[in-house]
């Protein structure tokens, strides 16, 4: 990357903010995203920080781009939801050299292996599992229709068949054979209920996903794969066992009771949890992340990105199938 | 990733080791003796390093486990395409595909993440290994 022009930076944040002080900007890489790169943007002697995002040199498939997300965090922000506050969005190659969004930062912890285990953060954890489910509840207020997300698409007809397409599809793509995968997607063709409505999903909604402090809840992040979708899918996600970090006790991401997370989630949306809708989303939570981790391990091995990180995280979806396979037991299918 | 460091020094196989044996020692040497030096990228870095050639090792010493394991999905498939008759819905259910596939994700997972296997699974694995 060239170098910024942080005088142009400054600029164009002073216009969406109101004065700031005349001061040096600073800009910092910060760690994480594997999809995208976030530096720390900081005006020496002012409060405020501010996180950028970009886009890595590889990506994936079905992550959105810059705008795309800048514009789904807006509408989830307005809805209520407690995302990062967009400032702004530029695609002028002058100020940092590729299309960029600005986000207020927000305070706390994310790392999920540190979260299930420090019970200092988060303050009541049955409290914050309830507020949880009450904040997914918010970002499904969003629905289809909502111009400003108009390059979703319309959404699917049936979101469950459309899961089990595009993640063959994406194994096609790579040219993988993993007969424990397909194993676990010809049972969710079978077995994935239609939608009974349909919303804007985060889609990476989990614990790693979302910063909390001392006393809760600041900010849901990584908004990159929000698509249309039966709200179950999101729900499941949370509750599958490949998010829990180890705390299989504690079925909601491992900070708490799933019927916690229920109960916030039904008394803010004023809809009820499908049950068995939601063990069978959680089949395709393990699917659908051992296809992540593939695509993940495909830029590595594609010569795109060499990483170890990424070469590892190829690795994951071993275990991934393990659970597939032992969810999926010849019992449980139902009967032609 | 896993951080538990070994406890104690990997058994070691011959006088002269070699192969697998140089892998293990590699890892405890790494995690034990290089990691609690360092902090940050640098540590991240090295655990990373540690948990792949952790791996590396293990595959190599289930290589005949993972061979007869793809035999036992070939033999369920008595000759047809996995890929295909899956999705054509040809096996839905079906107990030996099932009992193959549990097989060999379990393989697969004990390279990996040993630690998630049932106790049962686990110890089967282990006896496989060379």
């Amino acid at each position: 990357m060239s170098e910024p022009n942080l005088a142009a930076l400054a600029k164009l944040i002073a216009e969406r903010e109101g004065s700031l002080p005349d001061s040096a900007l600073v800009i910092k890489p910060l760690r994480g995203g594997a999809i995208q790169e976030n530096w720390l943007v900081r005006i020496d002697g002012h409060p405020d920080e501010y996180v950028l995002r970009t886009d890595a040199p590889a990506t994936i498939r079905s992550s959105h781009s810059r705008v795309e997300e800048f514009r789904i965090v807006q509408a989830a922000y307005a809805a209520g939801a407690r995302a990062p506050r967009p400032v702004l969005y530029s695609e002028d190659a002058a100020i940092f050299g590729k299309p960029f969004a600005l986000y207020e930062k927000a305070e706390g912890v994310a790392l999920g292996s540190r979260i299930v285990k420090d019970m200092s953060l988060g303050g009541d954890r049955r409290e914050l599992t309830r507020m949880l489910g009450r904040e997914l509840a918010k970002i499904h207020r969003v629905k289809p229709g909502d111009p400003d997300l108009a390059f979703l698409g319309a959404p699917p007809a049936d979101p469950a068949r459309a899961h089990v397409a595009q993640l063959r599809e994406t194994l096609d793509a790579l040219g993988a054979r993993h007969p424990a995968l397909e194993w676990g997607l010809r049972w969710l063709d079978l077995h994935l209920p239609p939608a009974r409505r349909v919303t804007l999903v985060h889609s990476d909604y989990r614990t790693g996903n979302y910063l909390i402090d001392k006393t809760g809840l600041t900010a849901i992040l990584d908004w990159e794969f929000a698509h249309w979708d039966d709200p179950h899918f999101d729900i499941a996600w949370f509750c599958a066992k490949c998010w829990r970090f180890g705390r299989h006790d504690l079925e909601a991401g491992g900070i708490g009771p799933r019927e916690d997370f229920y109960v916030g989630y039904e008394i803010e949306s004023g809809a009820s949890i499908d049950r068995d809708a939601v063990a069978a989303y959680e089949v395709l939570a393990h699917a659908r992340w051992a296809v992540i981790a593939l695509e993940q391990g495909e830029r590595h091995t594609s010569g795109r990105e060499p990483s170890l990180e990424l070469a590892l995280t190829g690795r994951i979806a071993a275990e991934l199938e393990y659970e597939i396979v032992h969810m999926t037991p010849p019992g449980r299918w139902r009967q032609k | 990733m896993s951080e538990t460091p070994m406890s104690e020094a990997p058994q070691l196989q011959s006088v002269d080791p070699q192969g697998e044996d140089l892998l293990k020692l590699s890892v405890f040497h790494l995690r034990n003796k290089v990691a609690p030096g360092l902090d940050g990228d640098a540590r991240y870095n090295l655990l990373l390093a540690a948990r792949a050639a952790e791996i590396a090792w293990r595959d190599r010493s289930l290589a005949a486990a993972f061979e007869e394991a793809a035999h036992g999905i070939a033999r369920a498939m008595s000759g047809q395409d996995v890929v295909v008759a899956i999705r054509s819905g040809q096996r839905d259910g079906d107990i030996v595909l099932h009992g193959a596939l549990q097989a060999m994700t379990a393989i697969a997972t004990y390279s990996t993440r040993p630690d998630i296997l049932k106790d049962k699974e686990r110890s089967e694995i282990e006896a496989l290994c060379e």
